[in-house]
């Protein structure tokens, strides 16, 4: 039976397995923590990539737009296709502006592609991307030079947004609206957790509390004797026996309610990051997909 | 009003009642949701107008120009450019995404000799350099146009209607499988 049993699962196994649909899946590069830049073939040098990461963090807090170098030794599969995954699965742009930008650089292949996403396709047509690619990119590329043509065109996409987004750099640079966006939002919604925490203890330990007060043995007094009419006595009048009960026997409230120390740990509200502003507390604005428009190297 | 009195015929106009009723709600219905990807295929998938049909028209303007700056060097009775011109005069005629794909095909398959034929009697940096603008327009929109999700919108839409009850619904209301870009 066991083995019957086991001759059916692999089956059934097997079976699962051929009939599962193969997708055309394309493996990308894992995307840096810089999110700007991935430099996987090393043309790169710190210098520049700092320099692209800063004037993308100007740009994107600003317009949520992103100019995104990738670099790559080889690809394993058609350049298009794997600029297309790229972009669509780390979402470059905003996701409603749709306003992302791709360089993706092959070193092993020597070849090119720039993507931009939906909401650029009119600002950044084909023809005109090409003339970039062509004036920019191309002479150092064939040269063997890639770091500097890569720059140049970082440099005129980045003018080219800078010019439609009318971003400030002067301004832009000297403060991140992000970070402080973020802190200040982090902040905010830090109170109102700790607030609504405190206010659900409250509410069960009163809760709880009360349930527990109205289950105590409380000292009641005993019930009066019930009327009794006694039959007329011999003598002349009725009388009416009740007893009186004495102040000390009268019940008591002993409702108690415990307030929380002020030296719970919750006190702290004017809570702001402590860590250095850095690239990698930098949160891009991301959600942007791209139909595939670009243009390449011309073969 | 008699009709009703009596149980049997009272039951038999109900069951024809519920059964038109289940009848045209599931026409209009199908009907709506063919419509819903017909649009995609117009207005683009988000109704912003980035669809296949626009992303056509360029393609066909980017053919129009490497056309006219092909017959500057070649002579226009040439057979790959007379192939091309039919193919983009044919494409107002079209109306339904496989006419669309059909003539599309046709474009691309002419665009390579007649791109051949340029490069081969250019004499013009000017002239080369709108024809490469042109063709980086030409080989974007095949891009955007490749990874366009309307005929997977398609395949889902056809699949239900080979599902029961669609399909008896569809039948019985002469509802049709929407065209593929393919």
């Amino acid at each position: 039976m066991n083995k019957m049993f086991r001759k059916i699962w692999l089956f059934c196994a097997l079976l699962c397995i051929m009939v599962l649909p193969v997708s055309a899946y394309v493996e990308i590069v894992e995307q840096d923590d810089s999110y700007f830049v991935t430099d996987a073939a090393k043309v790169l040098d710190s210098s520049t990539e700092e320099y692209i990461v800063s004037k993308n963090q100007v740009l994107n807090a600003t317009a949520g737009a992103s100019i995104v170098i990738v670099t790559v030794d080889l690809l394993n599969a058609d350049i298009v296709d794997y600029a297309y995954s790229i972009f669509n699965e780390w979402e470059l742009g905003d996701a409603e502006l749709n306003n992302g930008i791709l360089l993706l650089v092959s070193k092993g292949d020597q070849d090119y592609y720039c993507m931009v996403g939906r909401g650029l396709e009119t600002i950044f047509p084909a023809d005109e991307l090409q003339q970039i690619l062509d004036d920019d990119l191309e002479p150092d590329f064939a040269s063997g030079n890639i770091q500097q043509g890569i720059r140049k065109v970082f440099d005129t996409l980045y003018q080219r947004c800078v010019h439609l987004y009318n971003v400030n750099e002067d301004a832009a640079s000297d403060i991140n609206p992000l970070d402080q966006v973020f802190n200040s939002v982090s902040t905010l919604f830090t109170i109102l957790q700790i607030a609504l925490m405190m206010f659900v203890v409250i509410t069960v330990l009163v809760v709880v509390l009360t349930t527990t007060a109205r289950r105590r043995v409380v000292h009641r007094p005993a019930p009066p004797p019930p009327l009794v009419i006694l039959p007329p006595r011999r003598t002349s009048s009725w009388v009416h026996h009740r007893p009186s009960y004495p102040a000390s026997h009268r019940p008591v409230n002993r409702t108690v309610v415990h307030t929380p120390s002020r030296s719970s740990g919750f006190g702290s509200t004017a809570h702001r990051s402590s860590t250095p502003r850095s690239s990698s507390s930098f949160r891009p604005r991301t959600g942007g997909s791209s139909r595939g428009a670009g243009a390449g190297r011309r073969r | 009003m008699k009709l009703f009195r009596k149980t049997t015929t009272a039951v038999l106009v109900f069951v024809l009642t519920v059964i038109l009723s289940i009848l045209f709600s599931g026409h209009m219905k199908l009907s709506s949701e063919a419509n819903q990807v017909l649009d995609i295929f117009y207005e683009g998938e988000r109704k912003d107008g980035l669809s296949i049909y626009t992303d056509l028209k360029d393609l066909v303007d980017a053919s129009r120009n490497i056309v006219s700056l092909t017959q500057k060097f070649v002579d226009p009775s040439a057979v790959e450019l007379t192939s091309l011109n039919d193919a983009i005069s044919d494409f107002s005629s079209a109306d339904s995404p496989a006419e669309y794909y059909e003539i599309y095909s046709r474009i691309v398959a002419n665009m390579d000799d007649v791109s051949a034929l340029f490069v081969i009697y250019c004499d013009d940096d000017a002239a080369m350099k709108l024809f490469e603008d042109s063709a980086a327009v030409f080989a974007s929109k095949m891009n955007t146009i490749s990874y366009d999700p309307y005929n997977r919108y398609v395949r889902e839409y056809n699949k239900l209607l080979e599902q029961f009850p669609a399909k008896v619904i569809a039948k019985l209301t002469g509802v049709k499988e929407v065209s593929a870009f393919e």
